[in-house]
């Protein structure tokens, strides 16, 4: 019985490394989560999963922060970084959709090149493009402005999300596109009333991923914005710790206040990763 | 409805011709079949016809309009896919009315054409499912559907039927055939299958390399096919073909290990035109066995036999030339010595390379 299963001991084996593997994994973000309910702003890593005092003071710490001038800067920064990371969504949806729809159905000159060079704009680290960008807004004057964040982080998401969208594209079969051009469907009807709806999982994934390099994104973030008011919020985690102490438990329940938007988004996204799309549209 | 004219339609994919110089009139409500072996251009002619390939050269009449550059949608035209195309993300319902609504038609109009479609497809109790929850039938009826709602000049067809299993295909068959009768359209039918075009047709055009074959009646090209290419493809199974020499004095055809005696009249004829040789095409049905041994005929080993119940198919080699012969029961068995007789009035004669018919 059970000769094809795996033996007791295998199983026990199997389930020990899980749960090791799954520890392992989990154990910095409940670490977080102790130091964040805990209170107290010193790094004191125990063991113990849960902290000593429960408070939400670290919270209230972050949430009422002021600058000099008295004005709380969480809700500005939560602006801030809801605005960069939503515009650079938006944004980045459409210009990858429209130009991976193009790259994948049209045949024009240079489509070649074009996506040879999306490819390669991706291998060199993000930090490579700091000064040339730094440069290239200063003379945009749009240093210390939201909009100047919007346009780099939608541009250097743009490769990434066109190979992508280009990729789920090019599985939509051509018939429904031809059968909807005899029923009298222009290319933008074609576009937003076929394409787009069949191309959801691969949206979801790149509003996913674009919001995500808004919402987290640092180093550029850090050198573009020099005023506190104009911070997103991990440029402003970051100036909760520094070279000798930090405040550590502020910095923790940051860390959470600025997740909880992200494992809110996937969660209304994940119902759009479906797969069968397509089912019942063309003979497979 | 309307009549399709192509006058010297070219299609061209950098070198390579995929269409040469069709010349084809499809008259108003006329049931066309394109039929020819895969490459042959047919389905390239019909897209040509939809506006969904340009041409390379010539012009292409939709009734009284030259469509050569008109979109697709301003053609008057409807198609139905291979593979279905309907969007699946769509109930059956917005599939058939999607062109409707794109052409602002009002909507009641809208839901007396659906309703009308869906009825003569049967499939009016299924407006509001998706395509996956479909058979692949219900999907091709769908499909058909939604070429009915717009009403337009010309139904075009791409091998509506090849995604389908056998029974169904029969069946759809039919149901195509009704709905030509009851709609008297005008139909562009593309298919690789002879049947098809043999059971559906009013007329046959006949592809191959790009070229029109033939044009004409099924019984036309059955019955006189224009070179062997056509005698082979129409027809199942296959015409017989045999090379064979015109014997200079008596009205006989001769080869490796037979000799027919044909009409005199016709000798004639292929004396005159200085046909020495000649490749003979003998349809299976009119290759029979027998028991007379002084039947005019030859004698052969039968390889295999091929049961199909109430009749059987025989195949045997004869001078180097693989036969197939047909018989009303399935009595002899593989290796008998077989007397084989054919009748000779309904030899097809081409000249000896098979590009033409001699009679």
């Amino acid at each position: 019985m059970g000769s094809r299963g795996s033996t007791q001991l295998e199983r026990i084996f199997k389930h020990a490394l899980l749960i090791f593997a799954v520890i392992v994994t989990m154990f910095p973000v409940i670490f977080v989560l102790k130091l964040a309910f805990s209170g107290q702003q010193q790094l004191n890593i125990g063991l113990v999963p849960w902290p000593d005092d429960f408070s939400l003071g670290n919270f209230a710490d972050f949430t009422t922060r002021k600058t000099a001038e008295g004005v709380t800067l969480f809700p500005r920064q939560l602006f801030n970084s809801v605005v960069v990371a939503t515009c650079t969504t938006l944004f980045g949806i459409f210009l990858a959709t429209t130009a991976a729809y193009a790259l994948s159905r049209f045949r024009f000159p240079g489509r070649k090149p074009a996506l040879f060079m999306f490819l390669v704009s991706q291998m060199f680290p993000g930090t490579l493009m700091l000064i040339p960008i730094y440069v290239i807004l200063d003379r945009l004057h749009l240093l210390n402005n939201l909009l100047g964040l919007i346009l780099v982080y939608s541009t250097t998401a743009i490769p990434f999300c066109v190979w992508m969208l280009k990729g789920y594209f090019d599985t939509i079969p051509l018939d429904l596109e031809e059968s909807a051009r005899i029923d009298g469907a222009s290319p933008i009807v074609i576009f937003y009333k076929i394409i787009l709806p069949l191309a959801r999982p691969a949206i979801a994934v790149t509003a996913l991923f674009s919001f995500m390099t808004g919402w987290n994104e640092f180093i550029l973030a850090a050198t573009f914005m020099d005023k506190e008011v104009s911070y997103t919020l991990p440029v402003a985690l970051q100036r909760y710790v520094g070279e000798y102490g930090g405040s550590w438990g502020s910095f923790a329940a940051g860390s959470i206040i600025v997740s909880v938007p992200v494992v809110l988004l996937f969660y209304f996204l994940q119902r759009n990763l479906v797969s069968g799309l397509m089912a019942g549209s063309v003979k497979g | 409805m309307a009549q399709v004219q192509l006058i010297n339609v070219w299609k061209k994919f950098g070198d390579v011709v995929a269409v040469e110089d069709a010349n084809l009139t499809i008259k108003d409500q006329e049931f066309v079949v394109l039929v020819g072996p895969s490459g042959c251009g047919k389905t390239t002619t019909l897209r040509m016809v939809a506006g969904l390939e340009e041409i390379t050269q010539g012009t292409i009449m939709i009734g009284d309009r030259k469509v050569n550059d008109l979109h697709p949608k301003d053609r008057d035209i409807a198609m139905v896919f291979q593979n279905y195309a309907l969007y699946p993300h769509m109930t059956v319902r917005d599939n058939l009315n999607f062109s409707l609504r794109l052409r602002k038609f009002p909507k009641k109009e809208i839901e007396e054409r659906v309703l009308r479609a869906a009825t003569i497809l049967g499939i009016e109790n299924m407006l509001d499912r998706k395509p996956k929850q479909l058979s692949g039938g219900q999907r091709q009826r769908v499909a058909m559907g939604r070429a009915i709602v717009r009403d337009p000049q010309v139904f075009l067809f791409d091998e509506p039927l090849s995604n389908l299993d056998a029974k169904l295909r029969v069946q759809m068959r039919l149901e195509i055939a009704r709905l030509h009768r009851n709609l008297g359209a005008t139909i562009i039918y593309v298919t690789h299958d002879q049947v098809e075009a043999m059971t559906l047709a009013e007329r046959i055009v006949v592809m191959k390399d790009g070229k029109i074959q033939q044009v004409g009646s099924p019984d036309e090209v059955f019955n006189r096919p224009v070179n062997t290419f056509v005698g082979t493809f129409i027809g199942s199974p296959s015409m017989n073909l045999l090379q064979a020499e015109v014997d200079s004095g008596r009205p006989v055809l001769s080869g490796a290990g037979y000799s027919f005696t044909i009409d005199e009249k016709l000798h004639r004829t292929l004396k005159e035109a200085g046909e020495t040789k000649v490749t003979m095409g003998i349809r299976p049905q009119h290759l029979t066995p027998t028991d007379d041994p002084n039947a005019p005929g030859f004698d052969a080993v039968v390889d295999m036999v091929e049961p199909l119940g109430a009749e059987s198919f025989l195949y045997f080699s004869l001078g180097g030339s693989d036969l197939i012969a047909h018989a009303q029961s399935s009595v002899i068995a593989r290796g008998t010595s077989t007397r084989f007789t054919l009748d000779t009035n309904k030899l097809h004669l081409f000249s000896a390379d098979g590009t033409r018919r001699l009679g």
